[in-house]
C-alpha cells in the first residue's frame, strides 16, 4: 500500500516538476533604459520581433536587436517566443523582407554589446538570457517581459 | 492565330523616370549616411545607425526528365517554354538583390532586381521593387512606386524560393499570373491585436509586361512570334485584399480587376478584314473580340494557412473571369507539410479547370462554295484559331511530393517530383513542342533546388 502511495505521489510530483521547468523564465525581453514602457505582453513582443509592429505602446518607434543569426541564443529565443523552428522563422523573414514589408531585427555580436546599446541608446528592444538579470539590474534596466 | 502587338506606352518613360528618381533620392541619402557614420565614434552605434541593407536571395535549380523531350516546361507564363532536356537549369534558377533603407522613423525605401529566365526587352523588366513607403503608424502604411502584385498568398515573395516549402509555387495556381509587380500606389491598414489581427490592402496602378499565354517554343521555326512584340499593358488595375490572422490561422480573400489594352500595328487592316469577311463568316467579329480587343479580367481568390507545431496546411482557390480567350477558370491547390527537425517532407495537389468553350462557327458550316477563292485562307485561319483555343486551356491536375532539408542557416536543399495529368483539350502551361495536345496525357519530372538568402 505504501508503494502505491509513493508511486502516486511521484506521478503527481513529476509532472509538476516538468511544469515548473517549462514555466521557468529563460529569456528576458528588455527595452532601452530611457524608455517609459514598463511591461509588454508576449503577443506585443511577438509583434515587435516578427515585424508586425514598429512602435511601442507609448508611440515611440523601436528597433529590435537580435543575437547573431547562427547563434543558439537566437534559435532558442524564437522557439520560446513563437514555438517555431528557427528555419521557419528565417523563411518567414525571407517572405517579409523580400516583399518589402519589413526588415528583420538587427543582429548584434554579443549580449554584452546589447546591454551597452540598451544603456546608451533609445528606441531599442532586445532579449537576453535570464542569467543577465543581475547585470541589467545594476544598469537600471528592468525587463518588460520574461518568457 | 498569331498577331503581333506593339504599342506606344507612356508607362515606359514614367517607369524609367521613377527608377532614376529613386536612385537620385537614394544617392544623397547614402552619401549622407556614410558621412554621418564616419563621425560616430562607436562601432556599436554603427549597428543601429546603419539603416541601409543590401541583401539577396539565390536559387540554383535543376529540373529534368529522361523521357519526355517533347514537353516544354516553365514556372509561369512570364517565361518562355523551354525544352527541359537542354535547359534544366533555367526554370527555377534566379538571383535577387535588394537595397532597403530607412530614411527616418516613418519613411522607408526598397529597390530589388531579380535576374532569371523570363521575357525581357528592357533593363527595367528585371526590376521587381522600387518604392518609397510612409509608415504613419503601426496601423497605416502608404506605398508609392513599383511593388509586388499581391494577388495570392505567395505572390509578393514568389521569387524567393527559401521562403516557401516547395520547389516552385503550384503551377496550376500561380502559373497563369502574368505580372509579379505593378507601378502605382497602395494603402494598408492593420488593426486588432495578436489574437485577432486584421489587415486590409488597396492597390491602384498599372502594369506592363511581356507574357505568353500559350506554349511558345523558341526553337520551333514555325512559331514566328517575336517575344518583343507581345507586350501587353494592364491599366488600370485595382486590387484589394483582406487578411485575418489568429493563433494558428491566416485567412485571406482577394479581388482584383484588370483592364488590358492592346494597340495593334495592323489594327486597321484587321478591322477591314473583319468588316469585309464578316458577312461570310459572322463569328469573325466574336473571334476578333475574344482574341484581340481590350478586355477586362477579374480575379477572386480565397486562401488559408493553418500552422500548428510542426504541421502546416495551406490551400487557395481562385476563379478568373476574363472577357478574353485566355486565363478563365477555377484553380486550386492543397499543400501539407510536417517538420522533423531540419527535414520537411510535403505533398501538394494542384488543380486547374477551364470550362469555357469558345466554340466558333466552323468553316464547313458556312455554306461556302468549293471554288470560293478564300476557302483555303479561311480553313488555315480556323485551324490556327482552334489550336490557339486549345493551347491556352489549362485543364490539368498534379501531385508534387518533395522534401526540404534546412541543412544550414538560411540555406535549404529541396527535392521534388511532380506528376501531371493533362485533360483532354488542354494546352497546359507546359506545352508540347509539336503543339499537339493528346487526351489525358501524363508527365512527370523531378527537381533539385538549392535556395538561400543572404
Amino acid at each position: 500500500m505504501r508503494f502505491y502511495r509513493i508511486m502516486t505521489l511521484l506521478l503527481l510530483f513529476i509532472p509538476s516538476l516538468m511544469f515548473a521547468q517549462n514555466e521557468r523564465a529563460q529569456w528576458l525581453v528588455v527595452v532601452s533604459a530611457q524608455s517609459n514602457v514598463e511591461q509588454l505582453s508576449q503577443k506585443q513582443v511577438m509583434g515587435l520581433f516578427l515585424g508586425r509592429a514598429k512602435f511601442l505602446p507609448d508611440g515611440d518607434r523601436v528597433k529590435a536587436l537580435d543575437h547573431p543569426l547562427d547563434s543558439e541564443n537566437r534559435a532558442e529565443f524564437y522557439q520560446a517566443l513563437t514555438g517555431k523552428n528557427i528555419s521557419d522563422i528565417d523563411a518567414y523573414w525571407a517572405r517579409l523582407k523580400y516583399s518589402g514589408r519589413a526588415n528583420p531585427p538587427v543582429p548584434v555580436e554579443s549580449s554584452e554589446q546589447i546591454i551597452q546599446l540598451l544603456s546608451r541608446e533609445s528606441g531599442i528592444i532586445a532579449y537576453l538570457p535570464v542569467s543577465y538579470s543581475t547585470v541589467l539590474k545594476e544598469r537600471g534596466i528592468t525587463p518588460v517581459l520574461s518568457i | 492565330m498569331s498577331l503581333n502587338t506593339r504599342q506606344f506606352n507612356i508607362a515606359r518613360p514614367i517607369r524609367r523616370f521613377s527608377s532614376l528618381a529613386l536612385l537620385l533620392i537614394l544617392s544623397p541619402q547614402l552619401l549622407a549616411q556614410e558621412s554621418t557614420t564616419d563621425k560616430l565614434s562607436s562601432a556599436l552605434a554603427d549597428v543601429l545607425d546603419n539603416n541601409w541593407k543590401v541583401t539577396g536571395f539565390l536559387t540554383l535549380g535543376y529540373t529534368q526528365t529522361d523521357k519526355y523531350d517533347d514537353r516544354l516546361f516553365r514556372r509561369n507564363i512570364t517565361q518562355e517554354g523551354i525544352r527541359l532536356a537542354d535547359n534544366g537549369f533555367l526554370v527555377d534558377s534566379r538571383l535577387g538583390l535588394q537595397l532597403s533603407g530607412e530614411l527616418s522613423d516613418h519613411w522607408e525605401v526598397a529597390f530589388q532586381g531579380v535576374y532569371k529566365h523570363q521575357y525581357a526587352t528592357e533593363w527595367d523588366d528585371y526590376i521587381d521593387v522600387a518604392f518609397a513607403r510612409y509608415r504613419a503608424s503601426n496601423e497605416w502604411q502608404f506605398t508609392l512606386g513599383r511593388q509586388p502584385f499581391d494577388l495570392f498568398i505567395l505572390s509578393d515573395h514568389i521569387n524567393v524560393g527559401y521562403s516557401y516549402d516547395f520547389v516552385r509555387p503550384p503551377t496550376e495556381f500561380y502559373g497563369s499570373i502574368p505580372y509579379e509587380s505593378f507601378d502605382g500606389i497602395s494603402i494598408s491598414r492593420h488593426w486588432g491585436d495578436f489574437d485577432n489581427e486584421w489587415s486590409w490592402d488597396l492597390s491602384i496602378g498599372f502594369i506592363e509586361e511581356e507574357f505568353e499565354t500559350d506554349a511558345f517554343d523558341e526553337n520551333d521555326p514555325d512559331d514566328t512570334d517575336d517575344p518583343g512584340d507581345d507586350i501587353t499593358r494592364a491599366e488600370p488595375i485595382y486590387n484589394t485584399a483582406i487578411n485575418w490572422r489568429s493563433g494558428n490561422w491566416h485567412v485571406r480573400a482577394n479581388y482584383a480587376w484588370l483592364k488590358f489594352e492592346q494597340e495593334l500595328d495592323d489594327a486597321k487592316e484587321l478591322e477591314e478584314f473583319v468588316e469585309v469577311f464578316s458577312p461570310l463568316w459572322p463569328d469573325l467579329s466574336r473571334i476578333q473580340s475574344d482574341f484581340i480587343a481590350s478586355t477586362v479580367m477579374r480575379y477572386v481568390s480565397a486562401g488559408a494557412v493553418w500552422q500548428s507545431g510542426n504541421w502546416k496546411i495551406q490551400s487557395e482557390i481562385s476563379n478568373i473571369d476574363a472577357d478574353f480567350v485566355h486565363f478563365n477558370g477555377i484553380r486550386a491547390y492543397f499543400h501539407v507539410s510536417h517538420r522533423f527537425g531540419d527535414w520537411l517532407p510535403y505533398a501538394t495537389f494542384g488543380y486547374a479547370r477551364d470550362n469555357s468553350k469558345n466554340d466558333y462557327q466552323q468553316v464547313s458550316e458556312l455554306g461556302l462554295p468549293d471554288d470560293f477563292i478564300f476557302l483555303d485562307l479561311f480553313k488555315d485561319l480556323e485551324k490556327e484559331i482552334n489550336e490557339e483555343v486549345t493551347s491556352v486551356r489549362h485543364n490539368q491536375r498534379s501531385l508534387a511530393l518533395g522534401v526540404r532539408w534546412d541543412f544550414s542557416s538560411r540555406k535549404a536543399l529541396k527535392m521534388q517530383c511532380d506528376y501531371y495529368k493533362f485533360d483532354a483539350a488542354s494546352g497546359s502551361i507546359h506545352g508540347r513542342v509539336d503543339q499537339l495536345y493528346a487526351n489525358n496525357e501524363s508527365r512527370s519530372w523531378c527537381s533539385l533546388n538549392l535556395d538561400m538568402v543572404f
